[in-house]
């Protein structure tokens, strides 16, 4: 018997995040704590904690857990923590100690899942040179994987999720389109050559050589649950300056074979979701179909970083980041300066 | 006469992937369709205009019926 992963999950990968404003209603009730120490924490949606501890060094802090997003357990492993990871490396740290925290159904006694999905995390934390040193599990019928994770980052070079400044130009790793290839896997109508590019980038850690995060970038984060647009938003509405982004639409890489599958109704809740959040923000300025619009909502998982950098030095980084196996990363466009509501400009 | 098939309660895309099964057995004629997501209601729809049918939707108590037909009669 074949075993599915995918049909013992509702929704799937980062898909599955709670709702966006509903999440900011439950979280304005956490007593926040204020504490110079913590340089990131709730305020603007961060993707790490980060502690500092002395002038030269800080703990970056954090937790992802996620549902299966493709079948094969040891690669939904090696996803779920390659996702954990990245919220690491968004910070500009190094991850150094993991722990793992899973769900799984007893009842069915598929623990042979369970032993590949582990393994395929216990190798990606080692690729990542972190060392995985524990974790807890939960009976639950649903599976779930992820990594609790703890990083070091020097306090003066922690880059945040809101911080570009006008002239920037954006350059996004990975491309666009995961969340849609894991619904049609559940929907069983994804071809191997699709699956097998969105495994190679969901598996591919956002890990950049200390040249590159040297060069001058102004602020980081990776684009997984509330799509690229969320996280574009997030970046400029958080940043507390008038700042907008124009995005080309031509420029924004994405998963090739991607459009078949939204035309034949694999488009996720979270997306559909994530475009009626966050539509509201954008102006198009161009005809958009509607499968290419729908993209740009779509839940990653594991989904690449998007980095606003300094235009003296986006060249350079475009180069190194091929160099580092980032093949599609493309320069999507430029933050500007706008007072308007909607700040997010599609060209 | 129509056929008709529910997909409340099911999970995304087990909507879409009941409804164009239905349709690919059918090859033509008339499907009536209960859904209970507008996620559901637009996937259906987007699916079966892309493979050649008709769709008329109706909001009924905060879920939807649509009627899928064959463009041929």
């Amino acid at each position: 018997m074949i075993e599915k992963l995918m049909q013992m999950t509702r929704a799937s990968g980062c898909a599955a995040k709670i709702n966006p404003k509903d999440l900011e209603n439950f979280l304005s009730k956490i007593k926040q704590t204020k504490d110079k120490r913590l340089l990131a924490g709730f305020e603007h949606n961060e993707d790490a904690a980060v502690y500092k501890l002395d002038e030269n060094t800080g703990i970056v802090f954090t937790l992802d857990l996620i549902t299966p997003v493709v079948n094969d357990p040891y690669t939904f492993g090696q996803i779920a923590a390659t996702n954990s990871l990245s919220d690491v490396f968004a910070m500009g740290g190094k991850p150094l100690m993991a722990l793992n925290i899973v769900c799984f159904p007893e009842e069915e006694r598929k623990y042979h899942l369970l032993d590949m999905i582990l393994q395929g995390g216990a190798d990606k934390v080692a690729e990542a040179g972190g060392l995985l040193a524990g974790g807890h599990s939960v009976n639950d019928k649903e599976p779930k994987y992820g990594l609790a994770v703890v990083g070091l980052v020097d306090p003066k070079k922690v880059i945040y999720n809101n911080t570009p400044e006008v002239g920037d130009f954006l350059i996004l790793t990975k491309p666009l389109g995961v969340g849609i290839i894991s619904t049609a896997i559940k929907g069983e109508i994804a071809e191997k050559r699709v699956v097998d590019k969105a495994v190679f980038w969901m598996t591919k850690l956002n890990k950049l050589s200390q040249e590159l995060l040297e060069l001058n970038i102004h602020s980081l984060t990776d684009v997984t649950g509330f799509g690229l647009v969320g996280h574009l938003s997030e970046m400029i509405l958080l940043s507390g300056k008038e700042l907008g982004v124009e995005v080309s639409i031509k420029d924004i890489p994405v998963i090739d074979g991607i459009y078949n599958y939204i035309n034949m109704g694999m488009v996720s809740k979270g997306a559909m979701r994530n475009q009626k959040i966050y539509s509201c923000l954008v102006e198009k300025n161009i005809n958009l179909s509607f499968e290419k619009e729908i993209v740009l909502f779509d839940p990653q998982t594991s989904g690449g970083l998007l980095i606003s950098i300094d235009p003296q030095q986006v060249e350079k980084a475009i180069k190194l980041l091929h160099q580092e196996g980032f093949a599609e990363s493309k320069i999507i466009g430029e933050v500007i300066k706008s007072k308007s509501k909607e700040r997010i400009k599609i060209c | 006469m129509s056929e008709k098939i529910d997909v409340r309660g099911l999970s995304c895309p087990l909507p879409v992937v009941t409804v164009r099964k239905k349709l690919l057995e059918m090859k033509n004629g008339v499907l009536e369709v209960l859904v209970d997501t507008g996620t559901s209601r637009d996937n259906i729809t987007r699916m079966a205009v892309n493979t050649g049918w008709k769709v008329e939707a109706k909001e009924e108590d905060g879920e939807y019926r649509l009627i899928i037909s064959s463009k041929k009669k």
